[in-house]
């Protein structure tokens, strides 16, 4: 079965910066797929050439096995919502979306279906004889959102899609992500951690223009040899080697922000153990070398992943 | 991709034409020029300013005319003084600029075969052409480069589609503006004059609307390749007067100066469709068509050009 999208060794240049450097992966249909990296990792620019918005400088893009070039060959089977694209001035929003369902190749009645379809999904059957210009930023986005999944395409990309948007708008987005997604593939790129590892089951981290990981979201969020303890202050390398000498523990890794010391934990279980005994001897022997944990997490978080893979150069994380 | 290693699009300029997508872009943006108040803006323009023109050469010729004819001479005498006087015949034989034998010849089909009043209001209405077709369609693709509006059509059609799609909506829109104003200006001096009869008159405008669309036409091709090139509507604005006025401007100082030198410069002003606006109204049939195949010839390249560029940019 082919891939929803393959990128094989796509680069792409401006001048001498090089936004994407040989990056390739695949989507497999029917996931969820996020692309996340910092601003300015490469995103929108790798989604761009994927939307035959932008030419590679080298390599190859294919959404469904057919060369993103020859755009007729998708007509209707793919669609996008643009990242920070307006609406046409002066047309209703109707039309537009009229005008998108009928450049699928639908007639005009079943166009207009879809698009009034679409809107009330996204709670805007209201705005159908609006100008877009006078919608507000947040209603423009599930508009966006709206056309993006007219007429049923199969692969679907969604470009930060709750980017600019307060947190009520962006979690209606997000919702309406969920609802609407069904059998199709949608792929959607942001910065926000919170966001893709809630909706997305597969993820690729990039950044500086390069794939630092790839893999599925359970893989990473899901590990019983791994236990992440936040602390208040320094963690003493005295009480750190103890902890590393426990016959649970594999190994240790430390790692000092913000006046807070991460602690990873790599669990190696022995027959007669269990997590449950495994941590508590590790936590007895922090407290009695008068550390206070903070929080403790059971598995790897895509924050924990994503700073390893960006050398903790994140500075685009939102609660939104 | 190319030997150079550059990924390149598949095929010819014209790969992935579709008629039912260039109609339903082009009929949605025909639509939009007259609800978005910049194409209405245009219209109101062309039509005053040409209004204008007409109105004061008409009315300075018929107190010349009657200056000649006489306190109470009639309407018709007037006219026809006008279309005899040597002064007018000068004026518009230096406007035709060509050889002796030839521009006696053109003048005499437009002043004395043809409406003269008309002929004359057609010669002076050609000037506005590049600058009308400048104002009315220079944003067709810059403004939506700029807010990435055009990457919603993307993933739905090729890029010739939208491009050849603007062009003709922006095409039909200024061809029925031109078309529009020299109907107005026809029975403005209809009822004004009312000396010609209504089928000689109205018949000798129709060939001027086939001129002026003629004409237009390279003019609103050369506007799409310069706005394809661009992503701000204003800097579009600018390069499209300095590309269809500024180039013609250019050219004429380049002649001047070939003239004062003694060198031919009468095939400088060919270099644009600007030379060749006369020679529709020429009374020779072969002049004629050979003007018309220019202004095709003109679009054909201008679109070449702009498609070739729209196809390869970024988007």
């Amino acid at each position: 079965m082919t891939q929803a999208l393959s990128i094989q060794n796509l680069s792409k240049r401006f001048g001498s910066f090089a936004a994407l450097d040989d990056v390739s992966f695949d989507v497999e249909r029917g996931s969820l797929f996020g692309l996340l990296g910092p601003n300015g990792a490469g995103k929108t620019t790798l989604f761009s050439i994927a939307s035959g918005f932008l030419l590679a400088t080298s390599g190859h893009a294919e959404v469904l096995g057919i060369d993103i070039r020859n755009v007729s060959a998708l007509r209707g089977r793919f669609s996008i919502l643009p990242q920070d694209a307006d609406f046409q001035s002066g047309i209703q929003v109707i039309d537009q979306l009229t005008m998108f369902g009928r450049l699928a190749g639908k007639s005009k009645e079943e166009a207009q279906r879809n698009a009034m379809f679409e809107l009330e999904r996204v709670g805007l059957e209201d705005v159908a004889r609006v100008n877009a210009q006078s919608l507000s930023h947040g209603m423009a986005k599930r508009v966006a959102l709206a056309q993006a999944f007219l007429g049923d395409p199969e692969v679907i990309i969604l470009d930060e899609p709750t980017a600019g948007l307060d947190p009520d708008n962006a979690r209606k987005i997000r919702e309406l992500v969920r609802s609407m997604k069904g059998d199709k593939t949608v792929l959607l790129s942001s910065h926000n951690l919170q966001e893709i590892q809630d909706l997305c089951d597969t993820v690729v981290i990039i950044d500086k223009g390069k794939v630092r990981f790839d893999a599925d979201m359970s893989t990473i969020t899901q590990s019983d040899n791994l236990s992440r303890i936040s602390l208040f202050g320094k963690l003493p390398d005295s009480v750190c080697e103890t902890v590393n000498s426990l016959g649970v523990v594999s190994k240790v890794e430390t790692d000092l922000r913000d006046q807070e010391t991460h602690l990873n934990v790599h669990f190696s279980f022995g027959e007669s153990d269990t997590k449950e005994t495994a941590m508590r001897s590790v936590l007895e022997t922090l407290l009695s070398g008068g550390v206070v944990p903070r929080k403790i997490v059971e598995g790897a978080s895509l924050e924990q992943r994503f700073l390893e893979v960006t050398d903790g150069q994140f500075d685009g994380a939102s609660s939104t | 991709m190319s030997e150079s290693g550059q990924v390149t699009r598949p095929d010819g300029l014209l790969t992935g034409v579709r008629p039912r997508d260039l109609t339903i872009i082009a009929s949605t943006w025909l639509r939009f020029a007259f609800r978005s108040g910049g194409g209405v803006l245009s219209l109101f323009m062309v039509m005053v300013i040409g209004l204008m023109i007409v109105n004061v050469s008409v009315s300075q010729m018929e107190r010349v005319g009657r200056f000649m004819a006489g306190k109470d001479a009639s309407q018709a005498d007037v006219v026809k003084k006008i279309s005899e006087s040597n002064v007018v015949r000068n004026v518009v034989e230096i406007v035709l600029d060509g050889t002796d034998d030839e521009v006696k010849a053109q003048s005499n089909y437009l002043m004395k075969e043809k409406p003269a009043m008309l002929s004359i209001a057609l010669l002076i209405l050609l000037y506005l052409v590049p600058f009308g077709v400048s104002s009315a369609a220079f944003n067709q693709t810059a403004g939506d480069i700029g807010s990435r509006g055009l990457r919603f059509l993307l993933s739905r059609t090729e890029r010739p589609n939208i491009f050849l799609g603007r062009f003709l909506s922006a095409f039909l829109f200024i061809a029925g503006a031109f078309a529009l104003l020299l109907l107005i200006v026809t029975s403005y001096l209809h009822f004004k004059l009312g000396i010609y009869s209504a089928g000689v008159l109205y018949g000798w405008a129709f060939r001027g609307i086939i001129a002026f669309t003629f004409y237009s036409m390279p003019y609103v091709a050369l506007a799409a390749w310069v706005s394809c090139l661009m992503d701000k509507p204003f800097a579009a604005m600018a390069m499209t007067y300095l590309a269809s006025v500024g180039s013609t401007l250019v050219l004429f100082i380049i002649g001047a100066i070939l003239s004062t030198a003694g060198a031919e410069q009468a095939w400088l002003s060919r270099l644009m469709p600007w030379g060749w606006r006369y020679d529709m109204f020429h009374n020779e049939l072969d002049t004629q068509l050979l003007a018309y195949a220019a202004m095709v010839g003109f679009t054909v390249l201008f679109l070449f050009l702009g498609l070739a560029s729209f196809r390869k940019r970024d988007l």
